[in-house]
């Protein structure tokens, strides 16, 4: 068995393996699924489970781009109308430190909807619309 | 690679990064795949959305095991998990077509009598269970040692042994029945 086993490389190379090459197409797919995946609910998903911490908006936006999420970057103050209105919704508190320092953290709403995030993705009804109205740029 | 835990977080040009990462690992990972799920459209998309899971995890890499071995786990996990989905276990018929060609309609005893003992081979471990096929397929294909295997897995190295035994076994069995040459 073991001399016969030795055929395995080239025989799987001349049959399934000789159809299923990683070509640069299938780079470019992946890339384009990133981007698409980069977005909304991702987001969202990433920064509730971050905030099981409490942090400032800063801090979460740093946390956010080290993750390779980007979105806040490009537009400053965003992140701060992001978390202002999560917070109107219940999923995060905040808690100023000294009068100085704002900082936000995940509440018992917020944690149900991250365990309902992971589990099925923003595909909720109520879901799709709480990010729609989460992230409506004013 | 081994780096990458520590600069992923402060790397710009995540991108040039990533697409360097897929160069070097894009073409084992899809024959990795292939191995489990066996069907081809599957393995490619699988790939796409393991090398996604894989992009969002960089800043998770601690560099505790080679980057190799955590990059195969998330592969190898995904594709389990894609297995054992009801999905698969009901919708999902593999074929054969890619071994034999398209035009192959025959029936298998009549087909494995014609073709060489390598292909004979290949259908053999491609129709054992995943335990065994991704023992043998690693070993064999991959060229991995004992310790990576178990590494990779997260299966003791006693146990991965057993397998690799019960693997040959199980193929020394169809191989009798499909009446190769004796050893």
């Amino acid at each position: 068995m073991e001399k016969r086993l030795k055929n395995l490389q080239p025989g799987l190379k001349k049959t399934y393996f000789d159809h299923l090459p990683f070509t640069a197409e299938h780079r470019k797919e992946i890339m384009k699924k990133i981007q698409i995946k980069n977005k909304e609910e991702e987001i969202l998903l990433a920064a509730l489970q971050l905030l099981h911490n409490r942090k400032t908006g800063f801090e979460l936006t740093e946390l956010l781009r080290a993750r390779g999420f980007q979105k806040f970057e490009n537009q400053e103050g965003f992140i701060y109308t992001f978390l202002h209105r999560l917070e109107q919704k219940n999923i995060i508190v905040s808690e100023w430190e000294n009068n100085k320092i704002k900082y936000y953290q995940i509440d018992r709403k917020g944690k149900k909807l991250e365990k309902k995030l992971e589990t099925e993705g923003g595909r909720s009804k109520n879901i799709r619309e709480l990010i729609d109205w989460v992230y409506v740029n004013e | 690679m081994e780096e990458l835990s520590i600069c992923w977080r402060e790397i710009d040009n995540k991108e040039e990064v990533f697409d360097e990462i897929m160069i070097t690992y894009g073409q084992e990972l899809l024959h990795l795949v292939f191995s489990y799920v066996k069907n081809e459209a599957i393995a490619e998309e699988l790939t796409q959305d393991i090398f996604v899971k894989v992009y969002y995890s960089l800043h998770k890499y601690k560099g505790k095991s080679s980057f190799r071995t955590w990059i195969w786990r998330i592969a190898i996990n995904h594709c389990k998990d894609y297995l054992k989905s009801w999905y698969t276990k009901n919708v999902i018929k593999v074929n054969d077509e890619y071994l034999y060609g398209e035009d192959s309609r025959e029936s298998i005893e009549q087909v494995i009598v014609q073709k060489e003992e390598e292909q004979l081979l290949v259908q053999a471990v491609m129709n054992l269970p995943v335990v065994y096929r991704e023992i043998i397929f690693l070993f064999y294909f991959e060229e991995l040692t004992m310790k990576e295997i178990s590494s990779i897995l997260r299966v003791n190295e006693n146990t991965i042994k057993t397998r690799l035994r019960r693997a040959k076994h199980l193929l020394k069995e169809v191989g009798d029945e499909e009446k190769w040459k004796s050893d």
